[in-house]
């Protein structure tokens, strides 16, 4: 290898990896944010799996619950979500939810 | 047909929830009555409690034991009255939409606002499909549900009926109320009726009674529920408690207690001084809002005690009765009255 | 239980006549916000009433300094209209009830002077509404307004809160508890509610479209409705029309959701069959329905659900006049039950508006056009509210 090719190769890990912690603090910050809004007084952040269900299994949220999450997205995030069709998508686990945001949130 | 009272539920400024022991100790508030309350996870789980307010908690679990006391598992009717229903919801959302402009607003404190909440978390908890009313007329909404009640048994519409009564205090009710000097300020709750002023002092609570037209161990039985409107004339009044006692084939000699919705407030507690003087000169009579406080279905808390006094017969220290009774408690009327509407209501031992 | 009288004011009519007039000639009520300060103004379609706060002071008649609140206005005009056209001031002395019911009372004018409530060093004369707030405030200014004293009482059990006071009378009378009353609801639009079926998303941002496939949800309305129900004895005093009947009743919980109605209907299918069976008839018997139909997903398809169950193929001609009138919470039972009537009198079914396609998962398509000379034997009333409450109405021809 180059060295320009390895110091692009090493550039690109270092990115990734750095990537990698902003989703990382994106998606523990989105359990505490999800914690308070839908009062989960008994549930902690390392209780969630962020690739889990949040609706139906998992932690069992319902219809009421998505309402609150469209809210804490606009509110934190100032994502606006317009219908309930796509909430459920965005809404499938915490890191869906933490990719939406990372996807569409403005710099 | 009779109508029993077959199990009690109460969450009050009082150790009221638990049955095994009956007023021994008051529990004394500042400024106003609150509830004291139970430890809901007992009868509510996390999920289901963690979108509760206070009122629909208070209310659940009241309506809880009392099932548990009557040994019903569901109801056939749940019929409650509320004076200002879900307080510290509406205001919250109240607030939220004045703070934030009407942006960023969730839907839990609105759904949670409406009046009915409690008859409908109640059903959703026991999975009942059955009839469900909420009445919300002031300070007769308990007496409103009563009637219904009552009516539910006679059509034989229902064997039993989970009947309540329910109002909660925030403190912006009681600070807003302030502003009108409707309270006595600055004193503990043992003094409510200890002074000739203006005012009284705001209570809270959720009493559940289940009716039934059988009797299943039995506090009492229901033998009238009457109620008057608008009127501050002597005469009505006169003449509704003539009929409710000629329906009941009673004298007034019959009745062994008076309980009186006297509150502390001296304008308003001259008519209580003249009801029992005009009716029941010779009875008995005692306050019950010492222990509860003034709310729109406090009546609700003095058909508990009622209930209780004649179940157990015994009077514990904690009511200050006008004198000592002659006999055995037996009948107990309870009157109350709140700008111009009255309630009696008349309960007999078992 | 007979009905002798009725009064309305709603979006599309200020009393009876006004109402009968534009359900015929399909005019809606359905419009932009015109009384309300909020941010949705120019965006959330709503049906109000089309008249301003001052001009129903003057209608109702009472004193501009009065502190009034909105929903009393509306509800003094609708069950004055109620108490006259029945006669009530001809025959005096029968045991006479007000039963009547509201979702928001005075909180049009709490929301405006909450902040100045708050404020411990405000005080004034704005104070004077702080005693309107409650329910129980409209129905005791409406029964002072009519002089009625014998019985009273105030209901809240959201949408369906107007029908089971309708129930309530039925039930009172029956029992030989009062001779006749005055029962049905009243809610006024507020920016409280507004938000708060906002936050729902089940306001529809375009005019609803109820039993519609492509259907969003609903526009929230304001008014009042009444019907006076008399024993037939007490009918008989005076010599006065009698209009319809009031054949069945029911209420039921559906226990699913605090504010989602369950799939199947169960609360709504069980209402509909307990109704029929108080009115001693069978499911063919009924020759329209005025169905709950809001407009939102949810409702019209879980309503419709239950229909298909009660009915199977045979679901009679039914149709939504909220489409009119928008969805007015706890008044719709009142202002439907006097719909309801109209149509027996005048032997008309009022169209659906904004039908176009019947939604994929039932077979049920509702009345588009105006319906004349149809002999309305009997009538579905069906209103259903948060919390799972359910209930349904029968009123027969006399």
């Amino acid at each position: 290898m180059t060295t320009g090719a390895f110091i692009l190769q090493n550039k690109l890990e270092k990115y990734i990896v750095f990537k990698f912690f902003i989703m990382e603090e994106l998606v523990n910050q989105l359990k505490v944010q999800i914690i308070k809004a839908l009062k989960l007084e008994d549930v902690k952040p390392e209780d969630i799996n962020p690739n889990a269900p949040l609706f139906g299994d998992g932690l069992g949220l319902d219809s009421i619950d998505a309402l609150e999450l469209i809210v804490l997205l606009e509110k934190e995030y100032g994502l606006r979500v317009e219908n309930a069709a796509s909430a459920k998508k965005i809404f499938s686990s915490v890191k869906s939810m933490a990719d939406y945001i990372a996807e569409h949130k403005k710099a | 047909m009779q109508i029993y009272i077959n199990g009690l539920g109460n969450v009050s400024p009082q150790n009221t929830l638990d049955n095994s022991s009956f007023l021994e100790e008051i529990a004394y508030h500042q400024d106003y009555f609150r509830v004291i309350e139970p430890n809901y996870k007992e009868f509510i789980s996390p999920a289901a409690a963690r979108r509760m307010g206070k009122v629909i908690k208070m209310g659940v679990a009241a309506a809880n034991y009392c099932l548990r006391d009557a040994k019903v598992e569901k109801p056939d009717a749940i019929v409650t009255g509320t004076g200002m229903g879900c307080l510290e919801d509406t205001e919250n959302f109240l607030c939220s939409i004045l703070n934030n402009k009407e942006q960023f607003l969730t839907p839990t404190s609105f759904i949670q606002s409406t009046h009915n909440t409690v008859g409908a978390q109640i059903a959703l908890l026991l999975n009942c499909n059955n009839y469900n009313f909420t009445y919300v007329h002031r300070d007769l909404s308990f007496e409103s549900a009563f009637v219904d009640s009552i009516l539910l048994l006679k059509e034989g519409e229902a064997s039993n009926v989970l009947l309540g009564g329910i109002d909660e205090l925030t403190p912006n009710h009681y600070a807003i109320h302030s502003k009108k000097r409707l309270w006595k300020k600055g004193i503990s709750t043992s003094e409510i009726l200890g002074q000739t002023s203006d005012g009284t002092m705001p209570g809270e609570g959720a009493a559940f009674f289940s009716l039934s037209s059988a009797p299943v161990d039995p506090y009492a039985r229901v033998l009238a529920v009457e109620v008057l409107f608008n009127t501050h004339d002597q005469k009505e009044l006169n003449g509704l408690v003539n009929r409710m006692l000629k329906a009941s084939h009673l004298e007034s000699s019959n009745i062994d207690l008076v309980l009186l919705g006297t509150n502390g407030d001296k304008e308003g507690d001259r008519v209580y001084t003249a009801f029992k003087d005009t009716f029941f000169k010779e009875s008995c009579s005692a306050p019950f809002k010492n222990l509860c406080g003034e709310y729109s279905t406090s009546t609700a808390f003095g058909v508990w005690l009622a209930s209780q006094l004649l179940k157990k017969k015994a009077i514990p220290a904690c009511i200050p009765l006008s004198r000592k009774p002659e006999k055995e408690v037996k009948t107990i009327l309870i009157y109350n009255h709140y700008y111009g509407n009255h309630s009696l209501i008349l309960l007999s031992s078992c | 239980m007979v009905i002798t009288g009725l009064g309305v004011i709603s979006s599309i009519g200020n009393n009876v006549q006004e109402n009968f007039n534009a359900l015929t000639s399909l005019k809606p009520g359905i419009g932009h916000i015109q009384n309300l300060d909020t941010v949705h103004k120019n965006i959330i379609p709503v049906s109000e009433v089309k008249l301003t706060d001052e001009e129903l002071v003057q209608m109702a008649g009472f004193d501009k300094n009065r502190a009034v609140t909105r929903t009393t206005l509306l509800g003094v005009i609708a069950a004055r209209e109620a108490y006259l056209s029945a006669g009530l001031d001809k025959v005096n002395k029968l045991r006479t009830g007000f039963i009547s019911a509201t979702s928001v009372g005075g909180m049009g004018k709490t929301e405006v002077l909450y902040p100045r409530y708050l404020d411990p060093n405000d005080t004034g004369d704005f104070m004077r509404f702080l005693e309107t707030h409650d329910c129980g405030e409209s129905t005791e200014r409406i029964a002072e307004t009519l002089g009625i004293k014998d019985f009273m009482t105030t209901i809240s059990t959201a949408c369906s809160s107007s029908a089971n006071s309708i129930m309530l009378a039925t039930r009172m009378i029956k029992a030989g508890m009062l001779d006749r009353a005055i029962a049905g609801g009243v809610d006024s639009l507020t920016v409280f509610t507004i938000n708060g079926f906002n936050t729902l998303m089940i306001l529809d941002r375009e005019h609803c479209r109820p039993f519609d496939d492509s259907r969003q949800g609903l526009n929230l309305g304001e008014g009042a409705g009444y019907i006076v129900i008399e024993s037939e004895e007490a009918a008989k005093a005076g010599n006065r029309p009698i209009l319809a009947e009031v054949g069945g009743y029911a209420n039921t919980n559906d226990a699913y959701h605090q504010t989602a109605s369950s799939p199947d209907g169960q609360g709504a299918f069980l209402a509909m069959k307990k109704a029929l069976e108080v009115a001693g008839l069978k499911a063919e018997d009924i020759d329209y329905i005025n169905v709950h139909g809001t407009g939102t997903p949810n409702n019209d398809l879980s309503e419709g659900t239950a229909m298909t169950r009660l009915f199977g193929a045979n679901v009679p001609k039914f149709s939504s006049t909220k489409a009119y009138t928008g969805h007015t919470l706890g008044a719709c039972g009142g202002i439907e039950a006097v719909y309801s009537t109209l149509a027996i009198m005048n032997k008309t079914i009022f169209p659906n508006l904004n039908f176009k396609v019947k939604m994929k998962e039932l077979d049920l398509t509702p009345e588009t056009s105006l319906l004349s000379g149809v002999d309305i034997k009997n009538v579905l009333s069906n209103s259903f509210g948060f919390g799972g409450n359910n209930s349904a109405l029968v009123f027969k021809k006399i």
